[in-house]
Order: C-alpha cells, then structure tokens, then sequence
C-alpha cells in the first residue's frame, strides 16, 4: 500500500518537472517567434534573478532584502486579519443576531478593493501600517468569513446532544465547536494568506518605500526591463505557492484525524 | 477527445502569441491617442492648449487623450503601441530607447523647471547626505537630478518612489526629508510652507532640456503626413501662448488646480525655449548620467552621440519653422 503511494508521488512529481520543462520550451519557442525587446527568453530571467540575486537592483537593494521586508509586511497584514478575523468570526457565527444586525456595514466593506483605500491610507496612515491595513483589508474577509461559516456549519446534534445532558454553553463552544471549527479556520487562513499575498504588489504601489518585492517589479518597470520584472513576478508565485504548500503541511500534520476519518 | 483537446490547446497558444504583438498604432490614418503628465501644465502648456483649443482636431486628426502619472508610465503605454505622440521628460523617453524601443523626440518643450524642495531644518545640499528624498519614479528626469546632486556633492541620497500629488503629504508627514518634482508643485509645497526650495534644476544642471514631444518612430516612416500635422498643432499652442499668456496661466491655474501667484512663480522657473529645439549637448550628458546610474544598460548604448542623434528628429519642427518665416 506504501510503496503504491510513493510510486504515485513520484509519478506525480515526474509530470509536474514535465510540465515545467514544456513550460520553459514553449516559453523559449515564444521568444524566437516573437523577439520583441519586451519578451526576455528564459535564460536572460535567470541572469536577471541572478544579477538581482547577488549584486541587488537599480538602487544596490538585493533581492533577499525585498522578499524579506515583503515577508515581513504580509505577517504584520496577516497577523492582524487573524487576531480580528477568527475571534469576531466565532463571536458571529455562535451569535447569528450580532451579524444580523452589522449585515448592512460588514457586507460592503467586504466588497470594497483594498487598492481603493490607498489614497485614504496615504493620509491617514504612516509607513509599515499602510502595508498592514491594505494586507490585512485583503486577508480578513477570508478569514472572518470562513470562521463564520464554519461555525454555523457544526452539526446542531452535536450541540443538542451534551446540551440534553446538561453541559453549559462554554463547555460546548470548548469542547464540541471549536474542534469541529478548527479545520475550516485553517483552510480560510490559508485562503487569507493566499489573498494577502496577491495585496502586496497593491499595497506597495503606494510608494515612499525602496524595499519590497512589489515596489521592485515598479522599479523595473519604469526602467522597462522585462526581464527583472518577471524576476519579481515569478518570485511572488514561488513564495505564494510556498506559503501555500507549508499550511496545507501544517493542515495535514494537525487535523491528521480528519484525514484519516474522511478515507 | 485528445484532438479537441490539442486544438483547444493550439488555440489557446495562438491567443496569448497575438495578445503579446505590440498593438497597431491609431485605429487608422489621422486617429491618435496623445500622452500628458498629471499636473504639468507648466512644463508642458503645448498638450493642454492643443486640448483646450482642439488645434489637433483643426488638423483633421481624431485624437484621444490621455493622462498619465510620469512619463515613466506614458513610455509603457507608448511601448505597448497604445500611445502615438506624447510630451513627457526626455529621461523616460531615452531609457526607453534604450531598452531597444523605437522613440522618437520631435521637438523639445521646456527646459529646468524641477526643484527639490527641503524640510526647514536642511540649510545646504551637503545636508541632503543621508537624507530621504521624494521622486516621481526611478524612471523620471527628476530622479536622474537627484543623483546627479548626490554626485556632484558626493553625498549619499536615500530616494523614495512616489505619485507627485503624494509628495506634500509624505514631506508634511514627516516620511521624507525633502521631494524633487516638476513646476508648480515645489513652489505650491513651499507657499503651504511644508520646506523650502534648496535647489532648482537651473542650479544642478544649468538650461537642461527638460520635456520633449515624443511620438512612435515607425509614424516618420509610415505617416509622416500625421507628423507634420502635428507639428502645426504643437507650434500653433506656441504661437497661442506668446498671444495669450494671461489666458494660458488662468488654463494652468484650472488644470494644475493651483492659485494663480503661485503659477507665475513655477512659470518665471521654468523657460519655453523658442523655436523648442532640443537641447542636444545636455541632453547627451543626461545620457552619460543614466548610462553611469545603470538606468540605461552600457552594453545598449555604446555611442551616446549616436544614440541621442538617432533619438531626435529636428527635421518635421524645421520644415515648419522654413515654411512660416
């Protein structure tokens, strides 16, 4: 049975290599079709990432550097849509009345671009919370959300049943909904991950900054150099499709049991 | 099942190659989409005069316009085929070229015209060392000023990115020490009293070329008709100004949503050079500047006078100056 497992593993890891190399043939092929000076090939990004890798940009700021002060923004926004999000998601979900009656303030908000508050943020805001507010306005809707839903979603019979027999209303939200939520919450953190992630090129594009994988790709950008612009994109991919890989570890590490109950 | 599915997948291919061909210029013979700078009036009072008083229209041409944040972003939207003729600094549109894009400069507009303005406390340049100071992009001839002060100082000038309405906000906020940018937002910064003016663009580099018309270079080849219209166009906003001045600064203060005493303090910083010839002598150290900066690739441009002389195409603004004497 392990050996069947491990053997899909790598078959799976062999197509993926594959379509990379397809990937990275259709992309050369591409660049010999067109050659247009805004169409670099897939060595000259590689000595991009390399140049930007080892002696830094434009203005001599490595490529490390941007990605950590990128990382280090997205935890600030991510951290603050979780210590909101989670809490006022339980708090709504096992009181369905608090989230009946903010309805009409919580559901535009939600539907409101995190690059529309940028001018509003430029004035009200100062450096590093600028990026927090637009991360986090990206990740908490998720993240609230997904714990909302997640509530409302536990099977009443688990409450009903310990409630019969007597169990006050904390010991249920302790021990019955918030292990049946677990789950849910983890997966809409990653999903708010994911999305606070994709807020970063938004939320640099404020400027004021010279560090920063998004305020990089402008640099370059306003340089018209493709090839270190693509640098950055690919760069975000990688991280986001990291980022991603690493909670769907932690996921699977911790709710191991729920794997186990859903084969 | 599998033959669907490779031609669904050829499809697919053939989409994305046609999306990433640069696109075709205009819709057709005299329809242009022209570039302008937010808030440039003063430098480039030729674009708007030419709106105002549809000089392009009086030439046959259907134009669209379009606005734009620096001329960084005007040069991608002329890259990307989108933009046909434009007035933005002659930096942008070198770096440009450089990158192997074919831009031409037709005439040139003003020259000087920028300023870095200071928080009170900075008294000399050599304060500006170790100092953050505003820029409309890296791309833009204000940023190239701003290491050109770090050189000719010698000092080290921390440079932070950003849209020239936001300068104020972020000098007054306390984020930045000091902004460069063009006329009339130095001066207005100053009246608001949020700094003061340290330097102008005539104190780093004296009558620098400043703003250019530029236009697609395949449109000398292809439509040459187009350009000499405008090239009328252009010169008749010229000749508008020098009749109209008075009129021209109230159409400045509109745009520029600036009060009038401040505009005619950014004008009397910023000279129109007439006939706009560009400035080629500055215009090629320039060059050598964003060449040692990095910003123009050296393996590129190995020959500078080479360079700006494929760049700069007098010839459309003389026949018209030969014509009208």
């Amino acid at each position: 049975m392990e050996e069947k497992i491990n053997r899909e593993k790598y078959k799976t890891l062999g197509y993926n290599v594959l379509t990379l190399f397809l990937f990275l043939a259709i992309w050369t092929l591409a660049y010999w079709l067109i050659k247009s000076p805004f169409f670099p090939s897939p060595l000259m990004v590689f000595n991009a990432f390399l140049e930007l890798l080892i002696h830094g940009d434009i203005e001599d700021v490595k490529l490390g550097m941007h990605i950590q002060q990128s990382l280090w923004r997205i935890f600030g926004g991510f951290a603050a849509a979780c210590i909101l999000g989670i809490p006022l998601g339980l708090l709504m979900g096992l009181y369905g009345r608090v989230y009946d009656s903010t309805k009409v303030l919580i559901e535009p908000i939600r539907f409101i671009p995190p690059v529309a508050w940028i001018p509003l943020v430029i004035v009200l805001l100062v450096g590093y919370f600028r990026f927090v507010f637009i991360i986090w306005l990206g990740a908490f809707f998720p993240i609230f959300i997904g714990t909302l839903l997640s509530v409302r979603g536990v099977n009443p019979l688990h409450i009903e049943v310990p409630k019969s027999f007597g169990a006050s209303r904390f010991y249920i939200i302790r021990n019955i909904v918030l292990p049946s939520v677990l789950p849910e919450v983890l997966t809409s953190m990653r999903v708010g991950l994911g999305i606070a992630w994709e807020c970063i090129m938004a939320a640099e594009m404020i400027g004021g900054e010279r560090v920063g994988i998004g305020i990089m790709i402008l640099k370059y950008a306003q340089l018209i150099r493709m090839d270190a612009i693509i640098v950055g994109i690919i760069v975000i991919g990688i991280i986001g499709f990291g980022l991603n890989e690493i909670f769907i570890f932690v996921e699977k590490r911790i709710f191991r049991w729920k794997e186990v109950v859903s084969i | 099942m599998k033959k669907k599915w490779l031609v669904l997948m050829v499809m697919a291919g053939l989409i994305v190659v046609s999306g990433l061909q640069p696109a075709a210029y205009g819709a057709g013979k005299n329809k242009i989409h022209f570039g302008y700078l937010v808030a440039d009036q003063v430098h480039n009072f030729a674009s708007m005069i030419m709106k105002e008083k549809k000089f392009l229209e009086e030439e046959g041409i259907e134009v669209k316009w379009g606005e734009y944040l620096a001329g960084a972003y005007l040069m991608q939207h002329l890259a990307s085929g989108e933009v046909d003729f434009g007035t933005c600094g002659i930096v942008p549109a070198m770096i440009t070229r450089g990158q192997g894009i074919d831009v031409v400069v037709l005439a040139g507009g003003n020259t000087e015209g920028s300023a870095i303005v200071v928080k009170n406390e900075i008294k000399t340049p050599k304060d500006l060392d170790g100092k953050s100071i505003g820029t409309p992009g890296i791309g833009s001839i204000q940023d190239a000023m701003v290491d050109m002060v770090a050189r000719k100082y010698n000092i080290s000038i921390k440079k932070r990115q950003m849209s020239v309405a936001d300068m104020p906000i972020f000098l007054k906020k306390g984020e930045i020490d000091g902004f460069i940018a063009w006329a009339p937002h130095n001066e207005k910064a100053e009246q608001l009293g949020y700094g003061h003016i340290i330097l102008t663009s005539a104190d780093i580099l004296p009558g620098h070329q400043c703003c250019v018309l530029v236009a697609k270079g395949q449109l000398l080849k292809e439509e040459p008709e187009l350009v000499r219209k405008v090239i009328r166009a252009f010169m008749k906003a010229y000749q508008y100004e020098q009749k109209h001045h008075d009129e021209t600064i109230d159409l400045v203060v509109k745009y520029t949503n600036t009060p009038k005493d401040v505009v005619k303090k950014a004008w009397s910083h910023t000279p129109h050079p007439y006939p706009p010839y560009v400035n080629v002598e500055s215009a090629k150290m320039q060059a050598d500047g964003l060449i040692a900066g990095g910003k123009i690739q050296k393996d590129k441009v190995k020959d500078v006078d080479k360079f700006v002389a494929e760049m700069n195409h007098p010839e459309f603004l003389k026949e018209y100056m030969g014509k009208s004497k």
